[in-house]
Parts: C-alpha cells; structure tokens; sequence
C-alpha cells in the first residue's frame, strides 16, 4: 500500500486539534490586545502632556542645573531590555534580544535589568556576569505601584551615582502588525528629546512656578519618569499581545493549509486502495 | 465672561476637554483661582476639591495632587486619581 491510511487520518485529525488551540490562542491574545492598547494609547498623552511641560520649563528656567539632567562622573551604564514573560509570539522577543545583544557588545561595562523572563533567561545563559537585576513573572498585568517603585529605585541609584546612564530597550507598538524594537535614553534627561520646536525654543515662555521652581521640578521629574516606566511596560505588553496574535493567526492559516493538503493526500490513497481492490477482485473473477 | 480651555488629564484617559471660565485649586501654598488671560502658569497642586466654574454653573471634583499649567488660554491639569466626573467606561473589557 502506497499510504498508510490510518497515519494519515491520525495526522490530520491532531493538525485539526492544534488548529483549534492556537485559534483560541489568537482569539485571547486579541482580547488581551485591545485592553492593553487602550491603556497605551491613553497613558501616551498624559506623558507627552507632562513631557511637553518639561521642556518648555527647561528652557525657560536653569532648570538644566538639576542633577537629573547631569551625567555622573560615577557608575555604570544599565539598560533595562523588555520582554515577555511567555513564548509563542514569534519573533517578538529575539528582536529585543539582539538589540540588547548590539549594545552588550559594543559597550563592556554595560549591565542588564532584565524585565520578562524571555530576555533573563537569554541573559542568563549567555551574559550571566552582566545581569544588574532580574524581574521575571509580571503576569501580563500592567502595575502602577510596580512601575512607580521600578522608576523610584532607578531615579535614587542615579542620583547616588551608583548608574551613570539608563536606556530603556523596549519595542515600540506601531499597528497590531508591526513594533520596532528602540533604545530610548531614560537618564540623565535630554531637553533635545522633550520635542520642543526650535519656535519654541527661540522664544521661551516665562512661566510663573508655584510654589517654587525648584518645587515645581522635584514634583514633575518623578512623575515623569514613572509615567515613562508605566507607559514603557504598557507597550511592550501590547506589542506582546499583537505579536502572538499575528503568530497564531499564521499556525492556524498553516495548519488549515496542511490539513486540506492532507485530506487531499488522504482521499487519493484510499482511491487508489479501492481501484486495486477492484482490479484484484476483477481478475480474481475472470481467473475462475 | 471670556472664557478658556481647560483638559484635564489622566494617565488612563483625558477625562475633561471644555472651556471653562474660571478654576479654583488647591495650591501647596493655599488655593488660588484662575481666569481667562492669565499669566503664563505652572503649579503643583495638592490632595483637594477644584472648582470648575462653566458661565454661572460649577462642578466641584476631587483630586488627589497634580499639576497645573496655563500658557494663552490652553489650561491643563494633570493629576493622578480624581473623582466626581463621569468617566466613560472602557468599552469591551
């Protein structure tokens, strides 16, 4: 017999059965998708709100004299690389990687908080040594409290003089089809990267600061830098849950494409089992 | 009475989008007013009540801190958490 028919009935029916997992998969992943890329998409302009204040104020006041904008003579440079917790998204998170990877490379004294499993293991079997901390198992959920303490924690070893750069390495959500990874400076502070038109910057505006200038800015950098943080996981959660969805999207199209070549492969067995059996059948007959 | 455009915002939505004619807050030095034509402003705001005043009517909200910046009749208020607007629910959670 040319095929085995009941491998092949076997085959297809467990394609069937992981086409119907990876449908439910892409359909949670869709689920998932829209939640989080509301949060993004409405934390974006509370950021780019506080983010626009902050430059109008740095150039309007010396404002460039506080030391979150200083570059330390002290420290190391750390760049946080964010990943996923969880696989099965492609290539999602080996993009991260390997931007992470360029920047291990090039710089020696480099060190990584890893945020998401994906990228701490990778870290961990290949750059043990330049691992700076680990936070693994967020769960997927978006966490204010936890950002506000990652970004506090960031802010006090910079200000000690312990960090002297941090990056962030997170993949910037485009559309459900597409996230570029980015390496995007987290401090010291740039006023270049506070998009204030060179208009603008020409013609400061003289604000009035209450209480005090100096109040007015120890109150807004935290802010800022915890909403940067916040809305930094909010995008790397979104750009997981297109990811995945675009992936699963593909293995179900893949096992649908499979499965329909098979029940063809299939039929075509079992018809040319029953025309030798005919022909057997025929000339058995004729024999007598 | 001239009025002035006020958002208030979130870091989950701009809860607030309107013209409004005058803005009482609660300043870390004491609470101040604000009306059309101001002087270019930024402020930090404490744990308080807001006075939005549109034309004759006003709406009192609660905030739980913030900030406060005005520059030619574009106000905006940033705050964390506040309470007494009706904040439309997300849609298909």
């Amino acid at each position: 017999m040319p095929e085995n028919l009941k491998a092949l009935r076997n085959r297809i029916r467990s394609i069937g059965k992981t086409k119907k997992i990876t449908r439910a998969m892409e359909m949670v992943s869709a689920a998932k998708l829209r939640k989080s890329e509301g949060v993004m998409k409405s934390t974006r302009p509370f950021l780019h709100k506080i983010q626009e204040l902050l430059g109008r104020l740095a150039l309007s006041t010396g404002a460039q004299e506080h030391p979150l904008f200083q570059r330390p003579s002290t420290g190391y440079p750390v760049v946080l690389l964010f990943t996923s917790d969880k696989g099965l998204c492609g290539a999602f998170n080996a993009h991260l990687i390997k931007r992470a990877v360029k920047e291990l490379e090039k710089d020696p004294d480099l060190r990584v908080i890893a945020v998401g499993r994906k990228g701490n293991d990778f870290l961990k079997r290949h750059y043990p040594g330049r691992i700076e901390a680990s936070h693994v198992d967020l769960g997927g959920q978006l966490d204010g409290a936890w950002t506000d303490a990652m970004a506090n924690n960031l802010q006090e070893r910079f200000r000690a003089g312990e960090y002297s750069r941090i990056e962030l390495i997170y993949p910037h959500f485009i559309s459900t089809a597409a996230n570029r990874p980015v390496m995007e400076r987290y401090l010291p502070l740039e006023p270049a990267a506070f998009g204030v038109s060179e208009e603008e910057a020409s013609e400061p505006i003289d604000y009035i600061l209450e209480p005090t200038p100096e109040r007015v800015f120890e109150a807004l950098l935290p802010r800022f830098l915890q909403t940067k943080i916040y809305l930094t996981m909010a995008e790397t959660f979104t750009s997981e849950h297109a990811s995945r969805m675009m992936a699963m999207n593909n293995a179900t199209k893949n096992c649908e494409e499979l499965g329909s070549s098979l029940t063809l492969r299939l039929n075509k067995a079992r018809q040319a089992a029953i025309t030798t059996e005919i022909i057997e059948i025929v000339s058995g007959a004729e024999a007598l | 009475m001239a009025n002035y455009r006020l958002q208030i915002v979130t870091h989950q939505r701009t809860v607030f989008d309107e013209e409004v004619t005058c803005l009482t807050m609660p300043g870390e030095e004491g609470s101040f007013g604000v009306m059309a034509n101001h002087a270019p402003i930024i402020s930090v705001l404490t744990e308080g009540d807001v006075d939005i005043r549109i034309g004759k009517k006003t709406q009192t909200i609660w905030i739980s801190g913030g900030f406060f910046e005005m520059e030619s009749n574009r106000a905006t208020l940033l705050t964390d958490r506040l309470t007494g607007i009706d904040i439309p629910e997300d849609e298909g959670e």
